[in-house]
């Protein structure tokens, strides 16, 4: 539980403060990083990049605007984005430009493998929308707060990233 | 694997309690190296930097009035110059 005293703290600067942030919702955020990026390695560096950058811009928070675990999970949101968008594999060619690939590389996959290597294919865009919403199970209009778009974007990536995905499934499952 | 297995399994992401100490490590080992707790940029531009463009303001300010003021007197002592008012009088000590 961060209490507004440790809000205080940890905005001041209080290492103390921020560890115990750190401890209240290393969870959530790990958690989202894995699902984003599906490789355990890249999630440790991820999440300590995105603490350190939350640490290094505490005093942007403004807690009349959103709660502490809001504002740090909308930062790691966005910095998994940023970082997953850089890596040119997911730029363009992902599945749902090259969905022939797609298939084939995935056919004698067990059901972990195929999982990450659906997450790693899928566009990180569809995919943040879709483990906001379908795991998270976070309202649109919040999620279209986080990544600042409109609520029609949001539902719009959900059903494109939903649908390419069952489409794939059915085309597993016939061979 | 369908859709919705897919969907629940993605629900279980692992995490454990060495994996959240090895990243705290991390994370404190970091902010001391780099010394995060010094003056970010916003920090340096709210603390230093404002107030010394704003004195710097007040200086520049202060003196374009003050070379003004000079100006002035300058031109105020020039028009009461001895030899102006003797000039304006048309008047010569000599006539004595």
């Amino acid at each position: 539980m961060i209490t507004k005293e440790i809000t205080d703290s940890f905005v001041s600067g209080d290492l103390k403060a921020f560890e115990m942030v750190y401890k209240g919702t290393f969870k959530t955020i790990y958690q989202l990083v894995y699902r984003m990026t599906s490789n355990r390695q890249d999630t440790e560096d991820l999440t300590h990049d995105i603490y350190v950058r939350a640490y290094e811009k505490r005093s942007l928070y403004r807690k009349e605007k959103a709660g502490l675990t809001t504002w740090l999970y909308r930062i790691a949101v966005n910095f998994t984005l940023n970082a997953l968008r850089s890596r040119k594999r997911w730029a363009k060619e992902s599945f749902i430009d090259n969905m022939g690939a797609a298939e084939a590389l995935i056919e004698n996959l067990g059901d972990s493998e195929l999982m990450e290597e659906l997450l790693k294919l899928l566009n990180p865009d569809f995919k943040a929308c879709l483990i906001m919403r379908e795991v998270e199970e976070r309202p649109y209009g919040e999620i279209a707060d986080m990544l600042k778009i409109s609520i029609g974007t949001v539902r719009s990536r959900i059903n494109r990233g939903r649908s390419q995905l069952k489409k794939l499934f059915k085309a597993r499952t016939r061979r | 694997m369908d859709y919705r297995k897919f969907i629940r399994m993605l629900k279980k992401a692992p995490v454990d309690a060495s994996t959240e100490k090895r990243i705290w490590n991390k994370i404190s080992r970091t902010i001391q190296k780099n010394n995060v707790g010094i003056l970010s940029f916003t920090d340096i531009w709210a603390k230093f930097l404002v107030p010394a463009v704003a004195l710097a303001a007040v200086f520049v300010i202060f003196f374009y009035n003050y070379e003004k003021q000079l100006e002035v007197h300058n031109f105020v002592q020039s028009i009461y110059s001895t030899e102006n008012i003797y000039a304006t009088c048309k008047y010569d000590p000599q006539w004595n």
